[in-house]
């Protein structure tokens, strides 16, 4: 028998750090350190992800082939010294900040990390099993080959690499080919934080906040946008215009300029939301779709004869853009990442690698038709009632049929349930094994979940997960979205379109006149995620149960936290969010749990 | 020998604040120095000779930005 | 709100140790005393004659005034936002267990009653000022929080059973009240065997800014406001910028201890010492309930330390001792 090839893929120290194992070109596991850490969006060296795939998979340290990490350190040191220069004196304060963390630690990333692993496990000449991929060829391969195309063109789009911050490739069987960059600072994703943070939102986490704001506001500053801040050409290349944005020389992301463009102070934090934010969003978000449209068109161009494309990147995690890529049929078949952000260039960096050095092992025929994103642990129902007995808690066991039956029961009386099952989901989204489920025919049920369960701001959208079968009856998307990462038209509110221009900003939300209001966006639109038979046997059943009651295939999915929190990845971190929230009922493997019955005596 | 060590350790104790001290202000200042005298008139330099390292400029002869790339990227080096 | 009454009749015990019951308007003991509701807060007061001149005095004042007042916070999340802030009330939030019953002394405006109130705890804050409760229940039906009850009570005379509460908070109050001393021991006897109190007083010597700044007020009014870390902080409304001066230099009544002082009550009672702040530092790793603090000795130049910490003297200089009993 052949030795199997092990490789572990890295991505951290910028933001969301992550460890995934790949064997033998098959990604086996993947854990996003913060779920494991509980720090959020934490960066920090994924130790604890590491030691968690090799206890999963029963393997140690010393197993491993080789370790590759996302991207290249020196790299980006450069880009950050050319930034330096070219800016001077601009960049002072950005320089003296960020210059004595960068001698101390991250010029030797190598050896922190040979540190790292020696905690694990002392292994000699470990040195020589760490790699270096690049940022966007690891977004590239995590894009590619999980798809199941065997040919495709490869768009990768977020804030920056080391340099580069769009890239395109070819991947055709084992190969992947970047052919051309667009490099920093110009940027789409540093373009769309900008806005973040002039709408007051924190970078790198408030982007969902701007894209949900959008629908409430009309584009009135596109045209201003076009103008002022990125000059682009006709194939949809883009440059910045640097003069409006900090981001290169400063520690924030704009400044006065950009404040004074348009006439208003940067929204502080606890600042009301009016119109004028929700017009910047929808303008921000029309000029991104724009943008990126026209790219992939030019693309196509270029490229006639291919037909997939394949996008990864923190950008491709903007479903609304990805929602209007589809329907433009640009390309035949698109296929994203669900890990589109930097946690998922661990999957890349180890793939990548792979098929590089061992492609002769390639098989064609091998390609799978679906990437399983649950590539986490799981937890046994005698593990999980370990936890529940520690905690005191009072719980039923209930045989899988009955547990479906019951609790679909219990989402029919407009209930808001934990979903707790099977292996955590790899990505930023919960698709059904950490998840909050709830009823979408209640109007008031997206604002119960914001404002009472996850204590979160009131006008963030939720998504429906529906079943894949009944798709096409209830939104107006020609494919399926296994990852709740397209946006397409709720069906049957066509003649409402117009009912809401007359309602003031949140007002729109209480005016939605859909069957599934909960589900349904101010713009008539939602983020679908569908589900079959053989992705998640029990969520699927469970809806289906739903459905039987209520003539409706469809739930309301939102991942299991509160607010600020990472999402719970253990029974023990689902029985405390439980408790911690305004959550009904908590299913748990097979134990069903009700709020009320906890501690009270 | 012992009590040799504790002293040595008391030493440390009131040593390490004061390198500190100094610490917190020689490596700013070195950065400075390195920040005045290579930084800036390397971009002066560079300016002059109309040299534009990171493409920051808006261009109206162009008709794109791309820039096409031919090397594969190598997994062995941090560059 | 019968419901609501009836369950928190069950909990209350007359003087006459007598369950109260709830008679549709009025909360009774069975036999002579009656406890009326006002605005939907029930007034459990009972005059306690030997601390009774001061008690009379704060609950003019603080009826005037409410503190610490929600202002902007309009909601559930940005009492969360606020309370992460301050790593002590997160990790009180995050530590003390789930469905305890707590009785909070002097909760004001409910603010920390309201934030602990998730993990299906019981809450029960008292206070004398009839508006900070009026506030506090403002709050908690805006929110839907149905375990937690305010109500005005006098902690020297305390209708509840003795060993009942699984923690005791007070913080900032009993060193308002006539005899501290005695207000501790009041609500000590309140607490379970194996339970916890968090008492915070004013600190002798960090109160000592305080005071110097209160009589610099005094003379130059509100000209020289900017000499008090929160009243220059432009971000905080004029409103609240106000309740924080009356609260912190026109209250009518204050004693300041040593921490050395308030040990003693402590030692008298056998409660065992798990934290003692700011003496010590919260990090991550902190537990304010698990471990037993090792600071209880040699507290004199710790204290002296700590007067001169400037940062520590600008929040009014309290300190805090978590306890065991």
């Amino acid at each position: 028998m052949k030795k199997d090839i092990n490789i572990i893929g890295i991505s951290c120290y910028y933001h969301d750090s992550a460890a995934a194992l790949i064997q033998n070109g098959t990604v086996l596991s993947a854990i996003q350190e913060e779920r494991l850490s509980r720090i959020k969006h934490d960066s920090s060296f994924p130790i604890n992800s590491i030691k968690e795939i090799l206890r999963i998979n029963k393997l140690n340290l010393s197993d491993i082939d080789h370790i590759v990490f996302y991207e290249k350190p020196f790299i980006k040191f450069e880009r950050l010294m050319d930034t330096y220069v070219s800016f001077a004196p601009r960049g002072i304060r950005s320089y003296l900040k960020s210059m004595p963390l960068w001698i101390s630690e991250k010029l030797f990333q190598k050896k922190n990390m040979i540190n790292q692993l020696n905690s694990i496990e002392k292994i000699k000449n470990i040195e020589k099993k760490i790699k270096f991929s690049e940022h966007h060829f690891s977004h590239a391969a995590s894009a590619f080959y999980p798809s199941p195309f065997k040919e495709a063109l490869i768009l990768t789009i977020d804030g920056v690499g080391e340099k580069v911050t769009t890239s395109v490739a070819i991947g055709r069987g084992s190969d992947i080919k970047i052919t051309k960059e667009i490099h920093f600072p110009h940027s789409l994703g540093l373009l769309y934080s900008s806005f973040t943070h002039f709408l007051g939102f924190k970078v790198n986490d408030g982007e969902y906040k701007v894209m949900g704001l959008a629908p409430y506001g009309k584009s009135l500053y596109k045209d201003l946008i076009y103008k002022k801040l990125i000059d682009l050409k006709e194939d949809g290349s883009f440059r910045l215009r640097m003069n409006y944005f900090e981001f290169a020389t400063d520690l924030k992301m704009i400044g006065k300029k950009f404040e004074n463009l348009f006439g208003s102070n940067i929204r502080k934090s606890n600042e009301k939301i009016n119109q004028f934010h929700m017009d910047i969003a929808a303008s921000i978000q029309d000029v991104l779709e724009e943008i990126i449209l026209k790219l992939i068109m030019n693309l196509k161009k270029n490229y006639p004869k291919l037909n997939n494309l394949c996008l990864a990147g923190g950008v491709a995690l903007n479903c609304v853009a990805n929602g209007k890529i589809h329907k433009s049929k640009i390309f035949e078949n698109v296929w994203i990442q669900p890990a589109s952000g930097d946690a998922g260039g661990s999957i890349g960096a180890g793939l990548a690698y792979w098929y590089k050095n061992y492609s002769k092992d390639y098989e064609d025929d091998k390609k799978k038709n679906y990437f399983d994103p649950r590539l986490g642990t799981e937890y046994s129902n005698e593990k999980i009632e370990n936890v529940l007995k520690k905690f005191n808690a009072k719980y039923r066991y209930l045989k899988d049929s009955e547990l479906i039956r019951e609790t679909a029961h219990l989402l029919s009386e407009k209930k808001v349930i934990g979903w707790f099952q099977d292996k955590m989901e790899f990505g930023p989204r919960a698709l059904g094994s950490r998840s909050i489920i709830a009823d979408p025919r209640d109007q008031f049920m997206q604002k119960k979940i914001n404002m009472k369960i996850k204590y979160r701001e009131g006008f963030r959208p939720f998504a429906p997960i529906v079943l894949e079968d009944y798709v096409k009856k209830f939104f107006d998307i020609e494919t399926i979205s296994p990852y709740m990462l397209l946006v397409g038209q709720v069906k049957g509110c066509e003649e409402q379109k117009g009912n809401l221009d007359k309602f003031i900003g949140f007002e729109k939300l209480k005016n939605i006149k859909s069957l599934i209001p909960a589900v349904t966006h101010v713009n008539y639109s939602a983020r679908i995620q569908t589900v079959s038979q053989s992705q998640n046997k029990k969520i699927y059943s469970l809806i289906q149960e739903f459905h039987k009651i209520t003539k409706i295939p469809i739930l309301v999915n939102t991942s299991f936290n509160i607010k600020d929190e990472p999402i719970v990845e253990s029974p023990e971190n689902a029985f405390k969010c439980f408790m911690g929230s305004g959550l009904d009922y908590m299913v748990c493997g097979n134990f069903l749990l009700k709020k009320n019955e906890q501690y009270n005596d | 020998m012992r009590y040799f060590k504790r002293l040595l350790k008391k030493i440390f104790k009131y040593i390490q604040p004061v390198g500190r001290f100094i610490g917190r202000f020689l490596s700013p200042l070195s950065l400075l120095l390195v920040y005045f005298f290579i930084v800036i008139p390397t971009g002066i330099f560079l300016k002059l000779l109309n040299k534009d390292a990171l493409n920051i400029k808006i261009s109206k002869k162009k008709n794109t930005y791309w820039i096409s790339r031919k090397e594969e990227p190598n997994f062995e080096e941090q560059f | 709100m019968i419901d609501r009454f009836n369950k928190l009749a069950q909990f209350l015990i007359g003087q006459n140790k007598k369950k109260l019951i709830f008679n549709n308007n009025f909360f009774t003991d069975d036999e002579k005393k009656f406890f009326l509701i006002n605005n939907s807060i029930p007034d459990f007061f009972i005059e306690d004659s030997e601390t009774k001149k001061i008690t009379d005095i704060q609950d003019k004042f603080y009826n005037e005034i409410k503190f610490p007042n929600y202002d902007d916070l309009d909601d559930f999340s940005s009492l969360i936002d606020k309370a992460n802030k301050s790593i002590f009330a997160k990790f009180l939030d995050e530590q003390i267990k789930f469905g305890s019953k707590i009785l909070e002394v002097g909760c004001g405006t409910g603010q920390l009653s309201n934030f602990l109130s998730r993990y299906n705890r019981k809450l029960f804050g008292i206070d004398l000022s009839e508006s900070s409760l009026a506030m506090a229940e403002n709050f908690r039906i805006k929110s839907d929080i149905d375990n937690v009850y305010f109500m005005k009570m006098n902690l020297f005379n305390l209708l509840f059973n003795d060993n009942f509460f699984d923690y005791i908070i007070s913080i900032g109050c009993l060193h308002h009240t006539q005899d501290p001393k005695k207000a501790f021991f009041s609500i000590e006897k309140k607490l379970k065997e194996g339970g916890y109190i968090v008492l915070g007083l004013y600190h002798k010597y960090g109160r000592i800014y305080t005071k110097i700044r209160k009589m610099i007020f005094s003379v130059f009014g509100e000209k020289v406001f900017f000499l008090d870390k929160y009243l220059r902080n432009k971000n905080i409304s004029y409103q609240k910028r106000l309740t924080w001066y009356k609260d912190q230099y026109k209250s009518p009544h204050e004693i300041s201890y040593t921490i050395k002082e308030v040990l003693e009550w402590f030692e008298e009672k056998n409660l065992k010492i798990t934290k003692i702040l700011p003496i010590e530092n919260l990090d991550i790793n902190s537990k304010l309930f698990d471990d037993y603090s090792k600071n209880c000795n040699n507290l004199g130049m710790k204290e002296i330390m700590l007067a001169l910490n400037v940062s520590h003297a600008s929040e009014g200089g309290l300190f805090t001792i978590i306890a065991k009993k």
